[in-house]
C-alpha cells in the first residue's frame, strides 16, 4: 500500500500539472496569474490572499516550478505598474517555492538511493 | 619560423573555435579596461592595495609591519602572489600601470574563458542538445562576458581593484576539475563536445591526473583572493558539500575506502591553504575584534535597504544603490524601464528548472541551485523572509558577523551560481526552440538577450565614459575632486631618493594627520588620491600619521598633533626627542575631507606648523619641493636606533594611557627626559618599583561617567544566561557572608537594575500582575540598597565612589521611567499609574538624598573635580592643564590649599589620595538678557564663526505660553520664509546643526547640548519661530538669557603631578642591528653598566621576546609594557648580545614546510588510491 502510494506522489509531483491541464483547459497554468489578480481585486492585497492562492496551487498539484514560474510572472506585471514593493513580495514567494523545489528533488532523491524498490 | 610553426599546428574546428574564444576575451578585456589606464595611469581608491615599492612588497613576507609606526601585526602571505605578480610586472614594464593594466586584462580574459569551458561542460551534461551547433557556442561566449563583466565584479572586483577577482577568474575551472573528478553521474559522460586530441587538456575523465593537478593549481591561484576569509570558509563548504553529495551519489558503503579517499581529498584541500592560513588564524582574533569593535549588526539595517529579493534576484546589489555617485546609477537606481530586461535572468533558472526535472543528470543542477538559495539567503539580509534566521546568526553565530557587507561576502559564490543556471536556462530554451524550428522566436530568445547584456556590462562598456570612481567635495568654497585614475607625481619620486638610507632607524611625522586613510590634490598635474597613505607604501621608512586600530599605539601617535592642536610647540618638540622622531614631513598636497582629516585638528596645519619649525634651531629644513618640506630633528644629531633604548627614567604612572590626552600628560611629564621606560600597571610596578626614579600621579575626574538610561535592557533571558546566572547565584550562596561591604553593594545595585528592567518588559507587554509584582519587588531591592549603604564604613573616596555608583544606576532608571510616564503609552490600570508615580518619586528623593553630600564633577557650576592618588611621599611638581580652547582655568585647589591661576605648583604630599577641584569658566558665543517675539514672527541671530567643540544652548522663558516652538542653529543662512513653512521638503536638511521643537516655555528652563565639527571655517545662525504662525492665539513670547556657552566634556582638564629622583647617568650608547622588521640584534657595550631595561618602541605584542646566549643556552627576558610599546628586564647592562625577535615569524615558517610535506605526502596517497 505504502508502496503504491509514494510511486503515486512521484508520479503526480512530476506529472500531475500536465494531466490536470490536459484534461482541464482552465486550470492552464498561465491562468492562473489572472486568477490571482481577480483574487487580489476582490480581497485586496494581503498575505491571507497569497498563502491562500499559494496554498490552492499545491493542492491543484501544480508543481512547486510552474508555482515559482506564475510567482514570477506576478511580480513582473505589478513591476510594470511601478508596484515595486509589492513585486518585492511575490519574489519572495518565487524564491520560496525554489526552495521547496529542492527540498522535493533532494526528498526523492534519499527516497530512490535508500529505497530503490519503491520506484 | 612562423610558417613552420602554423604548418606545425594542426587547424581542426575545435582549436580555431578555442584560439578565437582567447583573442576574443583579450579584445573583451582590454576594450574594458584601457580607458582606466590609458595615459599611464593606475586605479588607486580606498582600501585598494597597491605595492609602490619592492620594499612594501617584501615587508608581506614578515608578520610585522613597521612601515606605520609603531608597527602593526599581521599576516599578509596570501597577498604574497599578488604583491609578486604585479611587483615582477612592473620591474618587467618599468610601469605600475602596464602591470595593473595586464592583471586587470588577465583576470577579465581568464574568468570569460573559464566559464566558457564550464558552460560546455554544463552544455554537454546537463542540456545534451542534439548535436553540436554554432550557437551554443555563441551562448556559452555571450554568458561567459556577463558572468566576468557585471553589476557585481564592477563594484567589487575592478573599479575598485579587489583580489577576490583571483577567485572569480578562477573559479569555473577549479569546480569543473572538482565536477570531472568526482562525477555526480554513474554513466561516463561522452565527449562529443570536447576535443578528442588527447594532447588537450580536456581530452577525457580517463586522464584524471589532469584534473588533479587543474584542482590544485587553480586552487593555488585564487590564494590572494581568499584573504576575506569568508570566502575560504564558503569555499571549503562548497567544496564539502560536494563530496557528501558526490558519496551518496557514489552509491557506495558509507564506511569504505573510497570514502577514506574522499576524506583525504577534502583534508589535501585544507592543506593547500594551510601555509598562508595558518598565520592569519594567529592574526585573526585581533583583527576580528577590531573589525567588530564597531558591532556586526548595526551593518545590518543599513545593508539591508536595497539588498531585497527583487533586487537580488535581478543581480542587483545594495551597493550599487548606495555608494555610487556615477552617471548610470541614476539609470539602475531610478528607472525601473532601464533594468527591466534584468528580469531575463530569474525567468532563466526557472525555466531551466521546469526543463531540468526530467534530466537524470541533475545533480550538478541542484548543486549550483543550492549555492544561489544559500547566498541569496545572505545577500538578501534583513529583507524578508526569514530574516530573524539571519538576525540570529548575526547575533549568535560566532563569525557570522563577518556577512556584515553581505553583498560583497555572499555576492561572490551567488554571481558563480547565478550564471551557470541561467546559462543552463537559456540553452534549454534554445534546444527547444530548434527542436521546434521556432528561428523567429529563437532570434527574438538571442535579442533579448543582447539587449540585456548591454543592461548588465553597462558599468563597464556603455557608461564607459563616466566609470571612474570620483568625490567631489568643497573647501574654502572651492571645488575639488578626488579620482580613483591616477599617477604619481614625480616630487614623491623626489622625496624617495632623498630619504632612502636617510630614515634607517627612526621614524617621519606626516602633518597634517591622516585618518586610516589620506588623500591629496595635485592640481598642478590635474589628479588626485583618497586611499591607503601612499607614502608608506612608497617609501621604505616608518611614518607616523595613519590610525593602526589599536587604541594604545593610535592615542601615543595622537597626542603630538594634539600638542601642535594647542599651540603646544614646546611639548611637541619634546615628545619628538623622547620617541626618537627624527624628521617631520609636512606635505602641502593635502587638501582638508572629512574621511581623510580629523575635524579636531584644524589648527595642527601644515602652514602653522611650518611657521613653528621655520623658527626654531633644533629643526633644519633638509628637503624641498611643490608637495613636501622636510625637517629634521638635529638635536637627535642622527643617533637612531631602530626604537631601542636603555632608559634612564623609569616612571610610574596610575594613568591607564588610553587616551591621547594622557600621553600628552606623560609627555609633559617626562619634559626633555629622552629614554625612558613607562610602567602603569601594578603588577609590573610591584616587581620593579625599586628601580622607579619618576613618579608621575595622574588625577581621574569624578563623575565624569555617566549611565545612559538607553544601556538599561531587558534581561538576557536564554537559556544559556540562566544556567549562568544559576551557577553564579549557588557560588555567591556560599560566599556571601564572605564578601565585602562594598561587593554586597555593588551586587545589589545590579539586582536592582534586573529589576528594574524586567518591571519595565512587564509594562510593555502590559502584564499587569507581573508589573505590580516588579514594582514592589525593585522597591524592596532599593530598599537594600539604603540598609547595606547605612553600614557601610569606609574613606571619604570609597564612600563617594559607591555614592557615584549608586547615583549613576538610579538616574538612569529614573530618566527611563520619567520617559515611560511622559511619552510612553497610556496607562489604563489606576493602581499600576499610582505606583509608577510613587516609584519616580521615591526615585527622585533618593537622587535629592545623595546629590547633597556626594562630592564630583559640576558642570552646571563649572567645577571640575578630580582623585588624585599618590604613590610615594614627597615634594611634587603639579600641573593642571586644559585641552579645551573655549575654556580658561580660573582657580584650583589640592587637598584643602587653594590655588590661583598658577598652572603648575610646587606640594609637599604624602601617600594617599588627595580632592582636586578646578573653577573654570567657558567662552560664550552669544548673551542675551531678553528677547521678544510676536507671534508667526522668525528670529535670527548670526553667531558668526564658531569653533569646533562641545556647545550648550540655554534660555529661560520670560512668559508661560503653550505654543510650539523651534530652535535651530545652522551652518548657513536660510530664507526665513522657508522656516515659515516648516516641514515641507524645500528646507535644507544639511545645513541643521541642531533642530528642536516643542512647548518650551513652560515652567522649565531650556538647555540642550549640539556639538560643531567643520573642517571649514562657515557662519553659523540661530533661528527662533513659531510652529503654528497661523495660530489665532495672539501670543507674545519674551526670551531670557540666551546663552550659548562652550561646554566642557570629562578629559577636557588634566592634572598631573611628577616626583623626580636622580636620574641614572647619561644614555648609553648601544648599537642595534637591523635583520628584517620581526628580527633585530642589540648590542650594549661593555662598561654600560647603568640600567636594567631595554624598551623598544613598536607596539606592545606578546611574541616579541627578547634573549640572549649564555655559556650555550638560550635566556629569554622578562617582556611587560612600557606604555603601549614593549620592554624587557635584563638586570643589567654590561657587554650583552641581545636578539629582539617577533616570535610569530619562524613559527610561520615551520608550519610553510611542514604544510609542503603533509600536501605532498597526502596527495601521493590519494592519487595512489583515488581508483581503487
Amino acid at each position: 500500500m505504502e508502496k503504491y502510494l509514494l510511486k503515486k506522489i512521484w508520479h503526480k509531483s512530476k506529472e500531475g500539472f500536465y494531466v490536470y491541464s490536459s484534461q482541464k483547459f482552465f486550470l492552464y497554468w498561465p491562468f492562473f496569474i489572472f486568477y490571482y489578480f481577480i483574487l487580489r481585486q476582490v480581497f485586496g492585497l494581503n498575505y491571507f490572499v497569497i498563502y491562500g492562492f499559494s496554498i490552492v496551487l499545491i493542492f491543484l498539484r501544480l508543481s512547486f516550478e510552474t508555482i515559482a514560474l506564475i510567482f514570477f510572472s506576478i511580480s513582473l506585471i505589478v513591476y510594470f505598474f511601478g508596484l515595486t514593493t509589492e513585486a518585492n513580495h511575490y519574489f519572495s514567494f518565487v524564491y520560496g517555492f525554489l526552495a521547496l523545489s529542492v527540498l522535493k528533488y533532494f526528498y526523492f532523491l534519499i527516497k530512490e538511493r535508500y529505497f530503490k524498490d519503491v520506484f | 619560423m612562423i610558417n613552420f610553426i602554423l604548418k606545425k599546428i594542426k587547424f581542426t574546428k575545435p582549436r580555431i573555435i578555442s584560439i578565437l574564444v582567447v583573442i576574443l576575451s583579450l579584445i573583451t578585456a582590454f576594450t574594458a579596461v584601457y580607458k582606466w589606464f590609458e595615459g599611464g595611469t593606475i586605479l588607486y581608491y580606498w582600501d585598494t592595495l597597491l605595492p609602490f615599492s619592492e620594499e612594501y612588497a617584501r615587508a608581506f613576507f614578515s608578520t610585522w609591519y613597521s612601515v606605520i609606526f609603531p608597527g602593526i601585526g599581521g599576516a599578509g602571505l596570501s597577498w604574497v602572489e599578488y604583491i609578486f605578480s604585479i611587483s615582477l610586472l612592473e620591474r618587467l614594464f618599468s610601469s605600475l600601470s602596464v602591470a595593473q593594466s595586464m592583471l586587470y586584462m588577465l583576470f577579465i580574459s581568464l574568468s570569460i574563458i573559464t566559464f566558457y569551458i564550464l558552460s560546455n561542460y554544463l552544455l554537454e551534461t546537463i542540456v545534451k542538445p542534439d548535436r553540436e551547433r554554432n550557437i551554443y557556442k555563441i551562448i556559452s561566449f555571450l554568458f561567459a562576458v556577463f558572468y566576468s563583466l557585471n553589476l557585481f565584479t564592477f563594484y567589487y572586483s575592478y573599479f575598485l581593484f579587489n583580489p577576490q577577482a583571483f577567485i572569480l577568474s578562477i573559479l569555473p575551472i577549479n569546480i569543473l576539475s572538482l565536477f570531472k573528478l568526482f562525477p555526480l553521474n554513474e554513466v561516463p559522460i561522452k565527449d562529443s563536445f570536447f576535443p578528442k586530441d588527447k594532447k588537450s587538456l580536456l581530452v577525457t575523465n580517463r586522464k584524471k591526473i589532469l584534473w588533479v593537478l587543474v584542482f590544485f593549481l587553480s586552487g593555488l591561484f585564487m590564494t590572494s583572493g581568499f584573504t576575506t576569509y569568508i570566502f575560504l570558509a564558503q569555499y571549503f563548504i562548497l567544496i564539502l558539500f560536494y563530496l557528501i553529495l558526490h558519496l551518496f551519489f557514489a552509491r557506495k558503503k558509507l564506511f569504505s575506502r573510497y570514502t577514506l579517499t574522499v576524506i583525504l581529498f577534502f583534508l589535501i584541500v585544507i592543506l593547500m591553504h594551510w601555509w598562508w592560513f595558518f598565520p592569519s588564524l594567529l592574526a585573526f582574533k585581533d583583527l576580528y575584534q577590531s573589525q567588530s569593535s564597531l558591532g556586526t549588526t548595526v551593518y545590518f539595517d543599513v545593508g539591508s535597504i536595497k539588498s531585497n529579493l527583487l533586487n537580488s534576484l535581478r543581480l542587483f546589489g545594495s551597493p550599487m544603490m548606495n555608494n555610487n555617485p556615477f552617471s548610470w546609477d541614476n539609470f539602475y537606481t531610478e528607472n525601473r524601464w532601464f533594468t527591466l530586461p534584468l528580469f531575463l535572468f530569474p525567468f532563466l533558472i526557472i525555466y531551466a528548472l521546469l526543463k531540468v526535472k526530467k534530466n537524470r543528470n541533475i545533480g550538478i543542477f541542484f548543486y549550483f541551485l543550492i549555492i544561489l538559495l544559500g547566498s541569496l539567503f545572505i545577500v538578501k539580509l534583513g529583507n524578508p523572509p526569514l530574516a530573524w534566521i539571519t538576525k540570529f546568526s548575526f547575533e549568535h553565530i560566532p563569525f557570522f558577523g563577518a556577512f556584515r557587507d553581505a553583498w560583497h561576502k555572499a555576492g561572490l559564490f551567488y554571481i558563480f551560481a547565478y550564471f551557470p543556471l541561467s546559462f543552463i536556462g537559456f540553452a534549454f530554451l534554445t534546444k527547444v526552440l530548434i527542436e521546434k524550428k521556432q528561428y523567429f522566436l529563437l532570434k527574438i530568445s538571442l535579442f533579448i538577450l543582447v539587449v540585456t547584456g548591454i543592461v548588465v556590462t553597462g558599468p563597464f562598456f556603455l557608461f564607459s565614459y563616466d566609470n571612474i570612481k570620483k568625490i567631489n567635495f568643497t573647501y574654502q568654497d572651492k571645488q575639488y575632486t578626488f579620482s580613483a585614475k591616477t599617477k604619481v607625481p614625480p616630487e614623491y619620486y623626489e622625496l624617495k631618493s632623498y630619504l632612502f638610507g636617510k630614515c634607517d632607524g627612526t621614524a617621519i611625522l606626516e602633518i597634517p594627520k591622516n585618518s586610516m586613510i589620506s588623500s591629496a590634490i595635485w592640481q598642478k598635474y590635474g589628479t588626485s588620491y583618497v586611499g591607503q597613505d601612499i607614502l608608506t607604501h612608497f617609501i621604505p621608512c616608518n611614518f607616523i600619521s595613519t590610525q593602526i586600530l589599536n587604541n594604545g599605539p593610535d592615542s601615543f601617535i595622537f597626542s603630538p598633533y594634539m600638542m601642535l592642536e594647542k599651540g603646544d610647540f614646546a611639548g611637541f618638540k619634546n615628545f619628538l626627542l623622547q620617541n626618537q622622531i627624527g624628521f617631520v614631513l609636512i606635505r602641502k598636497d593635502n587638501i582638508p575631507y572629512y574621511y581623510t582629516n580629523y575635524i579636531y585638528l584644524s589648527n595642527a596645519s601644515p602652514a602653522l606648523t611650518m611657521g613653528f619649525l621655520n623658527k626654531d634651531n633644533d629643526f633644519k629644513k633638509t628637503f624641498e619641493n611643490d608637495f613636501f618640506t622636510l625637517y629634521s630633528v638635529e638635536s637627535l644629531d642622527g643617533n637612531y636606533s631602530y626604537g631601542f633604548s636603555l632608559p634612564t627614567s623609569i616612571v610610574y604612572t596610575n594613568s591607564s594611557l588610553n587616551s591621547g590626552h594622557d600621553y600628552v600628560s606623560l609627555s609633559k611629564q617626562l619634559a626633555n627626559k629622552r629614554e625612558y621606560l613607562v610602567i602603569n600597571k601594578n603588577e609590573d610596578f610591584k616587581k620593579y618599583s625599586s628601580f622607579v626614579n619618576l613618579y608621575a600621579p595622574v588625577a581621574n575626574c569624578v563623575g565624569c561617567v555617566k549611565i545612559s538610561s538607553s544601556a538599561i535592557k531587558p534581561p538576557d533571558e536564554s537559556f544559556l544566561r540562566k544556567l549562568k546566572d544559576l551557577v553564579k547565584q549557588l557560588i555567591r550562596k556560599n560566599s556571601t557572608d564572605s564578601l565585602s561591604q562594598d561587593k554586597k553593594i555593588s551586587y545589589s545595585i545590579i539586582d536592582s537594575t534586573k529589576e528594574f528592567s524586567k518591571m519595565m518588559e512587564a509594562l510593555e507587554q502590559k502584564d499587569l500582575q507581573g508589573s505590580k509584582n516588579y514594582i514592589s519587588s525593585y522597591i524592596k531591592k532599593l530598599e537594600n540598597i539604603d540598609v547595606l549603604f547605612k553600614n557601610y564604613k569606609a574613606s571619604f573616596f570609597d564612600l563617594n565612589n559607591k555614592k557615584t555608583e549608586i547615583k549613576n544606576f538610579l538616574r538612569a532608571q529614573n530618566e527611563k521611567l520619567s520617559d515611560y510616564l511622559n511619552f510612553g503609552v497610556v496607562i489604563k490600570n489606576d493602581q499600576i499609574r499610582g505606583q509608577l508615580y510613587l516609584l519616580l518619586s521615591i526615585q527622585n528623593s533618593k537622587l535629592a538624598e545623595i546629590e547633597k553630600t556626594i562630592w564630583e564633577t559640576d558642570f552646571k557650576n563649572k567645577i571640575y573635580r578630580m582623585r588624585l592618588d599618590i604613590p610615594k611621599e614627597g615634594k611634587y611638581s603639579c600641573t593642571v592643564d586644559n585641552y579645551n580652547n573655549g575654556l580658561k582655568i580660573e582657580n584650583f585647589s589640592l587637598g584643602s590649599i587653594k590655588y590661583d591661576k598658577n598652572s603648575t605648583i610646587s606640594a609637599f604630599l604624602s601617600k594617599g589620595s588627595y580632592p582636586v577641584s578646578i573653577n573654570y569658566s567657558t567662552n560664550s558665543i552669544i548673551n542675551i538678557s531678553s528677547l521678544k517675539q510676536k507671534s508667526g514672527e522668525v528670529k535670527e541671530i548670526n553667531l558668526g564663526n564658531v569653533p569646533n567643540g562641545l556647545y550648550k544652548v540655554s534660555f529661560s522663558a520670560g512668559s508661560i505660553s503653550k505654543q510650539k516652538i523651534a530652535i535651530a542653529i545652522t551652518n548657513n543662512k536660510l530664507n526665513p520664509k522657508i522656516l515659515e513653512s516648516f516641514g515641507s521638503s524645500d528646507i535644507p536638511q544639511n545645513d541643521f546643526i541642531i533642530i528642536d521643537t516643542g512647548s518650551f516655555f513652560s515652567d522649565k528652563n531650556y538647555e540642550k547640548y549640539f556639538s560643531v565639527s567643520s573642517l571649514d571655517k562657515k557662519n553659523y545662525y540661530l533661528y527662533l519661530f513659531s510652529l503654528n504662525p497661523q495660530s489665532e492665539q495672539e501670543d507674545h513670547l519674551e526670551y531670557k538669557d540666551i546663552f550659548i556657552e562652550r561646554a566642557a566634556e570629562g578629559g577636557d582638564i588634566q592634572f598631573f603631578c611628577k616626583l623626580e629622583s636622580p636620574n641614572l647617568s647619561s644614555t648609553p650608547a648601544i648599537k642595534v642591528i637591523k635583520k628584517s622588521s620581526v628580527k633585530y640584534r642589540v648590542l650594549i657595550p661593555k662598561g654600560q653598566n647603568i640600567g636594567k631595561f631595554l624598551v623598544f618602541n613598536q607596539s606592545y605584542g606578546t611574541d616579541w621576546e627578547a634573549f640572549e646566549y649564555k655559556y650555550g643556552e638560550k635566556r629569554i627576558f622578562p617582556h611587560f609594557n612600557s606604555g603601549y610599546a614593549n620592554a624587557w628586564f635584563i638586570d643589567s647592562h654590561e657587554g650583552r648580545e641581545i636578539n629582539v625577535v617577533f616570535n610569530q615569524q619562524s613559527l610561520i615558517i615551520k608550519n610553510f614546510f611542514i604544510t609542503i610535506i603533509l600536501f605532498a605526502i597526502a596527495l601521493f596517497l590519494f592519487l595512489k588510491y583515488k581508483d581503487r
